[in-house]
């Protein structure tokens, strides 16, 4: 979790005072254990060791986009692109396996690992061009990444023209949808690519960077930190997590199609603005990510699991991520308060 | 499961079996299924636990299909879980995966995205709990094994409208056909339906087929330049209802309602339309016997033990509906109100 309390004066405080300081870390964890809790009592079903191998597979692909947005979201900027460039490497996967005669799509296939090469590069591609309408040309990141998030669903379109592709190589199948022993390897991708995200942001000097550039960029600039790199940075690393995510989504689900990963954008975001990373940027981190995650998570499959009207879940969905949005915003609001304080 | 028992506890009960197999009766001869068998199948003494998801709720024929199947869940004891597909693949697979986690005596399943729901559905079926795929394929037909697809015939529901239009425009003539999504079943029957009868009009122009994605704003945009475009649109085919209205208004806002319409699914906005004349026609797509009958199926594999085969329900049970115009639209309300269609 980020912000930890280093400074004896504030170790000093009471213990109220500490604890309000660290509310963005704290109200998700406490949300997400009084969530576990609610659906384990209410549902027999819930907290089983099988459902709890499902939650885990269900939150992996959003966890793997929301890595990269994370870093982005770090930096006070933002992604809009993410499930479309995740949707646009799933088919470009699709587009280069050659595909049963039934998908009346004229594709090329090429060997498995090539495939896979180019739809990772075909995402770091739009991640690239991104970073270029960003820093470059100067174009705030929200209207930036809504062209891209286009553009992604565009390509989508053009490769897969209304058709369904089921087959992606081997390899991704396994990655996507197989499993070692009882635990599904969609998890274990995920949790490394969050090991990944978390090491480079906590023990490195572009980690630190990130946080630099999201907290206060002027002061950035003039400690001679290279912004303009450090956002094309985060927005490429966004990009490469949409495309692994995407390929490995097309295993998951079973095929490649348009609009496909449309909600994983919103479920992205909120994951990552649950778990407590700061909208404008500075504060948080992979720790608060992998909450925030795990709140949805939990919240979308415990909904579930308990005999409710399907119409007041979605709802409940909604208050839950506005809840967590006002504990977001009040936190910002303590902080600078007591750093006006002091 | 429980064997099934007579209804049992005097003349309430008697009344109860009564109402039960009379309101039945239509929906079963809707499916194929004989209504004595039925009475044989009966109701379960037991609850059954039943878990039902279609493509979305937010769509009108989804939560029409959903009060069908509670409707016919209560007559039969059996408890209906409802995992919304909220019209959204990924949504309906993680609803679809905690469903597979749970226990069930039989579910029912509409899928909105073709394909992606084929693991947790292979689960629920190896654990040896009966699925029933409804209206649009969960996946090939040969790559999971359902225990029954009850869908209607697609390109006969096209192919049907295209007809009354053609009529209704003594076979000559400019059209429209505004397709649903390219990669959906549904729509791809409808199309080829729409196709088989046009080709038979040498006289008819298709102008346009635009794919409007099921999206009525996208209708409204689509329709709008249609109509800048073309001076004279004889009449217009779409791939549903919901679409066909949106277009109605834009057509009405620049007075062209002389265009005959044709829409799909016949939920009853649209038979207000056809009985008003705004629309010419529309087929009905039978939410209510589709939904209706997944809950007969299960409960008669459930409790009859019914098998999927030649002595059993067929692996494929077309559900057709008729095409409504004004002569039947008022009757069509009367069913739909009462869950028989």
């Amino acid at each position: 979790m980020s912000a930890p309390l280093t400074d004896p004066a504030a170790l000093r405080d009471p213990l109220w005072l500490r604890l309000g300081a660290q509310l963005r870390n704290l109200a998700p964890f406490v949300t997400l254990i009084a969530l576990v809790l609610l659906f384990s009592l209410l549902s027999p079903s819930f907290a089983t060791l099988g459902n709890v191998s499902n939650i885990l597979q269900q939150v992996s692909i959003t966890a793997i986009i929301a890595v990269g947005l994370t870093y982005v979201i770090l930096c006070a900027e933002i992604d809009l692109s993410v499930a479309s460039v995740a949707n646009a490497a799933g088919i470009l996967l699709a587009f280069f396996t050659l595909q049963d005669s039934s998908v009346n799509i004229a594709n090329l296939p090429l060997p498995g690992p090539l495939a896979m090469g180019l739809a990772l590069a075909g995402a770091l591609a739009l991640g690239a061009v991104t970073a270029f309408g960003v820093t470059w040309i100067g174009i705030p990141s929200f209207i930036m990444t809504l062209a891209m998030l286009q553009i992604g669903n565009g390509i989508g379109a053009l490769l897969i023209r209304g058709q369904i592709a089921y087959n992606v190589p081997d390899l991704v199948v396994a990655l996507g949808s197989g499993s070692i022993g009882p635990v599904p390897w969609i998890v274990l991708v995920a949790a490394l690519v969050l090991l990944v995200g978390h090491l480079v942001l906590a023990y490195t000097r572009f980690g630190r960077y990130v946080y630099m550039v999201g907290g206060n960029r002027e002061a950035a600039e003039h400690s001679g930190v290279a912004v303009k790199a450090v956002v094309a940075a985060v927005m490429m690393i966004s990009a490469l997590c949409s495309g692994i995510a995407g390929m490995l989504g097309v295993a998951y689900f079973g095929s490649a199609q348009q609009n496909q990963f449309d909600n994983y954008l919103l479920d992205a975001i909120s994951a990552v603005v649950v778990g407590g990373t700061s909208l404008f940027g500075g504060q948080g981190g992979i720790g608060n990510t992998i909450v925030g995650v795990l709140v949805l998570g939990v919240l979308n499959n415990g909904l579930d699991h308990i005999r409710m009207d399907s119409f007041l879940k979605i709802l409940i969905r909604g208050l839950v991520l506005l809840m967590a949005l006002v504990v977001n915003v009040y936190a910002q609001r303590l902080r600078a308060q007591r750093r006006g304080i002091g | 499961m429980d064997q099934q028992d007579p209804p049992r506890g005097g003349r309430r009960a008697l009344l109860t079996a009564a109402a039960t197999a009379a309101a039945t009766a239509p929906l079963l001869g809707g499916i194929g299924l004989d209504p004595a068998f039925a009475a044989e199948m009966g109701r379960s003494e037991k609850p059954l636990r039943a878990a039902f998801s279609n493509a979305g709720l937010q769509a009108t024929w989804c939560a029409q299909g959903k009060a069908a199947a509670e409707y016919w869940g209560k007559l039969f004891n059996v408890d209906v879980t409802w995992f919304d597909g909220e019209l959204n693949a990924t949504r309906q697979r993680g609803a679809i995966d905690n469903m597979a986690s749970q226990r069930w005596d039989f579910v029912a399943i509409q899928a909105f995205g073709i394909g992606t729901l084929t693991a947790p559905v292979r689960r629920m079926i190896d654990a040896g709990i009966p699925v029933i795929d409804m209206d649009t394929l969960i996946a090939p037909l040969d790559q999971v094994n359902v225990h029954s697809f009850l869908a209607p015939d697609n390109e006969f529901m096209g192919a049907s409208v295209t007809e009354a239009l053609m009529q209704a425009i003594g076979g000559e003539g400019t059209v429209i056909m505004t397709q649903g999504a390219l990669g959906h079943t549904g729509a791809q029957g409808r199309a080829r339906g729409f196709d088989s009868v046009v080709k038979r009009y040498p006289k008819v122009e298709v102008l346009d087929t635009t794919p409007g994605d099921w999206d009525v704003t996208k209708v409204a945009r689509i329709w709008d330049t249609h109509l800048t475009k073309y001076p004279k649109i004889s009449a217009a085919y779409f791939h549903n209802d919901d679409m066909a209205l949106a277009a109605y208004n834009v057509m009405r806002a620049k007075g062209r309602t002389d265009i005959k319409i044709g829409g799909c699914d016949a939920m009853p906005p649209a038979l207000a339309a056809v009985a008003d004349g705004r629309m010419h026609a529309t087929v009905r797509n039978p939410s209510c016997r589709i939904h209706g009958g997944a809950i007969m199926a299960g409960v008669a594999a459930v409790v009859a033990g019914e098998k999927t085969g030649p002595e059993g329900i067929p692996k494929h049970v077309i559900t057709d509906g008729p095409v409504v115009t004004k002569g039947n639209a008022a009757g069509m309300a009367w069913m739909q109100k009462h869950f028989l269609i």
